[in-house]
């Protein structure tokens, strides 16, 4: 058995499934390319675990493997690359949750949706039915 | 057209490497002397990004040698121009790769 197997095996339960077999095909080839080259007769116990130090890199690059897996994912990737932007913006994330946050009106059947009309660029907005009926009555 | 990854001096490394014949996961090991748990991650982004091709070795000459067959890098046109570049930004690493000296 080539040193170092026992670790590919283990760490390719780190890959992501549809990886697993081609990641765990590569490292076990290239520890027993390693091995073999060591000679039969020469082979000391300091040459087996030093293939098994090399061996263990095997580890971050599985990790590495799940972590992309993570990041391509459609969800994560959006909801880091929203907790970015707010961050670097600290302006408009102030604004946008101002602006979004829960009306805190006692009575919220108060509220329509207004929009205008004729211009090009139609724009929707909150107003209070009260300030709705004034504007129009103008 | 811009690029997608950062070349840093280990990826330039890398890229030199396999440029220079060194093809396989242990031998850019070797050949670099960067730490082993950075290669194969360069690897991986490299190939993900279409500058590396990986492909598995000729199986009747794993097969006369009794050993499983190896996965090799080559370098794809995108990989031969991000290549232009690292010669230009790291030309003391391009030096040694070429002759052996800085």
């Amino acid at each position: 058995m080539v040193p170092g197997s026992r670790i590919v095996r283990c760490a390719a339960r780190l890959v992501p499934a549809r990886r697993r077999e081609e990641w765990r095909r590569e490292w076990e080839a290239e520890a027993a390319y390693a091995w073999r080259l060591r000679g039969d007769g020469s082979r000391s116990r300091l040459d087996a675990l030093r293939l098994r130090v090399r061996v263990l890199s095997c580890v971050i690059d599985a990790l590495w493997e799940r972590k992309e897996t993570m990041t391509m994912t459609g969800l994560f990737n959006d909801a880091r690359f929203a907790v970015r932007s707010l961050l670097r913006y600290p302006t408009f994330t102030v604004i946008a949750v101002t602006t979004l946050a829960p009306c805190p009106s006692r009575t919220p059947t108060d509220w329509c949706p207004c929009s205008t009309w004729g211009a090009k660029d139609a724009t929707s907005f909150p107003c209070r039915t009260a300030s709705f009926s004034c504007t129009r009555s103008r | 057209m811009g690029r997608w990854f950062n070349l840093t001096y280990p990826t330039a490394t890398v890229l030199l490497a396999i440029r220079a014949g060194h093809r396989y996961g242990f031998d850019i090991m070797d050949a670099t002397g960067l730490p082993d748990g950075t290669v194969y991650p360069i690897l991986r982004r490299l190939e993900r990004g279409g500058v590396l091709e990986g492909a598995w070795e000729d199986e009747a000459r794993a097969r006369s040698e009794q050993r499983p067959r190896r996965r090799y890098y080559r370098l794809t046109s995108v990989g031969d121009e991000a290549l232009g570049e690292v010669i230009e930004r790291f030309p003391a690493l391009h030096r040694i790769f070429e002759t052996g000296t800085a």
